[in-house]
């Protein structure tokens, strides 16, 4: 672990990391003023002007009725994969790929830091990063909550939610991580980076599309995430999604940290 | 000491480097000649651990090359073949991030070098000029007092002072006792800092000699412009060794006869005389006519 390169990270990355978490945060604002603990008028309203193949599509036409599973199908459903998706794939693409790429790599193995060394120091950054930003996104949540309908908010399953969303991400992390740390040239990393995050969401959205379609969304990564389980109180899937989620992410950042400490660097 | 072993590396379309053996002792200068795509980098690559060798082997002070780096970085300094750096540091903060890797917090040695290469930190690297990035990199590869400096054509884009100034550097450092492998295009920088050195062509070492050696087998040449054409007829009449390159301009080679070539030129009117510098080219036409015959 290098901590001059750790903090040479964060200049780096902080301005897309402060955007996404903005424009994040900004729609949790928007959605969770639009509740209304009377009922889901005004949600139902805005749904209304919308198809409902896209509503399916995009998961939000099972909307719960109480704060948390309106947040849960509303933002941590499609949205997800927007705004944290960004961050992941922009800070896991330049912590080793853009070195590679433009050869800055060089200088940084010509200081006393093993390859192993600069690769780990990178893959905490990348684990670091992502959990700061939905660790800060809770606190929005239960802000935001707490200032409009104080006591609607159910702490402790947003709080899950979110560990939930933390692991979640470690393992699409860990996709772009490790196209970052084998890929020759910058494209292939963000081919793989950001190609493989939305075949996933391609595959789930068809599965949403139609009941007879379902089988396709299992396909997915992303059926592994499945906000509207925890709310429902399916502990069980939670865990078990959850364990695997961990296994895989383990998996893909020690095989992207071994390739790269054996791999031919063209710098 | 750098210690290179029976090294090769061959890519998946034949081309690399085969069989390399040489060695440059410890206070030696060693210069890595060769044209472009000859394999200069491709070996240094190795050196540095970037690249696993195909075959062979390399050592810099007794560790393995590709799996001491740790341990060889403590010791060395490295200037990279392409100008290439986090572009959005300025000059300085990019030092103060060098040194920060290094562990150390910098020393008096940096600002020398700033001051004799003229290097202008303060700006932002993505706006610096070819020569300026390049001078930075120098800095960076010597300011922590390496022992050991592998530099990959270190001069590339320095003015022609700065081309001075980097020799003088060499010069100084080589004084200090460092071990110095440097790869170059160009024989002039070599031959006034180097002992030794070894040519590459496609891969393969073609000749390894003492710098002073291979200069005697280079013939001397000199480019004469006549003001009239009749001068011409002189020179073809002499003994000496020319090529017509224009009307009134040719271009006359001399090993070490000085001596004819200033008689014949002396009733000549001569409007101009110019040394042509001698480039790998020249070494290289040799060693391929060498082979030819």
């Amino acid at each position: 672990m290098s901590l001059p390169l750790f903090i040479s990270n964060i200049k780096n990355n902080r301005m897309i990391w402060i955007i996404m978490l903005v424009v994040y945060s900004f729609y949790f604002s928007i959605m969770i003023s639009m509740y209304d603990p009377e009922g889901l008028e005004a949600w139902e309203n805005m749904l209304g002007m919308m198809p409902e193949g896209f509503l399916r599509v995009v998961g939000w036409d099972m909307m719960g009725t109480s704060l948390i599973a309106v947040l849960a199908t509303s933002l941590y459903g499609f949205l997800i994969y927007l705004f944290p998706l960004v961050v992941s794939i922009v800070v896991n693409h330049r912590l080793i790929a853009s070195h590679v790429d433009n050869g800055s790599m060089a200088y940084l193995l010509s200081t006393p830091n093993s390859r192993k060394t600069i690769a780990i120091t990178q893959a905490v950054f990348s684990l670091a990063s992502i959990t700061l930003f939905f660790t800060i996104i809770t606190g929005v949540g239960i802000a935001f909550s707490e200032m409009l309908f104080p006591g609607h908010l159910d702490m402790g399953t947003f709080a899950l939610l979110n560990l939930y969303a933390i692991v979640h991400y470690f393992t699409l992390g860990g996709i772009g991580f490790f196209a970052s740390a084998i890929a020759h040239e910058a494209k292939h990393s963000l081919a793989i980076g950001i190609g493989l995050p939305i075949a996933f969401l391609v595959l789930e959205m068809l599965g949403n599309s139609d009941p007879d379609l379902s089988w396709i969304g299992n396909l997915s990564l992303f059926a592994l995430f499945d906000p509207q389980k925890l709310i429902d109180g399916n502990t069980g899937f939670v865990a078990l999604s959850m364990a695997g989620l961990l296994v895989l992410a383990a998996l893909l950042y020690g095989l992207a940290i071994a390739w790269f400490n054996r791999r031919d660097l063209h710098i | 000491m750098i210690q290179v072993t029976d090294l090769s590396k061959v890519y998946s379309n034949g081309k690399g480097v085969f069989d390399l053996d040489f060695q440059v002792a410890e206070g030696e200068v060693f210069g890595f000649l060769g044209p472009n795509g000859a394999g200069k980098t491709t070996t240094i690559r190795m050196l540095l651990g970037f690249t696993n060798p195909t075959k062979g082997k390399s050592s810099i002070n007794g560790l393995d090359a590709r799996t001491k780096t740790e341990d060889i970085q403590k010791f060395l300094g490295y200037v990279p073949g392409e100008i290439a750096f986090f572009d959005n540091m300025t000059g300085t903060e990019f030092l103060d991030f060098m040194n920060r890797m290094r562990g150390s917090n910098g020393n008096s040695r940096q600002k020398e070098l700033i001051d004799l290469l003229e290097l202008e930190t303060k700006g932002r690297i993505r706006k610096m000029s070819k020569g300026m990035k390049q001078k930075l990199g120098l800095v960076a590869a010597f300011m922590h007092d390496p022992s050991v400096l592998i530099l990959d054509e270190p001069t590339s884009g320095l003015d022609p002072l700065m081309q001075k100034r980097f020799i003088e550097l060499i010069l100084q450092e080589k004084k200090r006792g460092k071990t110095i492998l440097m790869s170059s295009h160009l024989f002039d920088e070599v031959e006034r800092t180097c002992e030794r050195t070894a040519i590459i062509r496609e891969g393969v070492i073609v000749a390894k000699e003492r710098i002073d050696e291979l200069k005697k087998t280079l013939k001397k040449s000199y480019i004469v412009t006549f003001e009239e054409a009749s001068d011409v007829e002189r020179i073809k009449n002499s003994p000496l060794d020319y090529k017509l390159l224009e009307d009134r301009k040719v271009e006359i080679q001399i090993e070490e006869d000085y001596q004819t070539m200033l008689s014949v030129l002396s009733n000549c009117k001569v409007t101009d005389l110019d040394a042509r510098k001698k480039t790998l080219e020249d070494i290289f036409i040799k060693y391929y006519s060498k082979e030819d015959a």
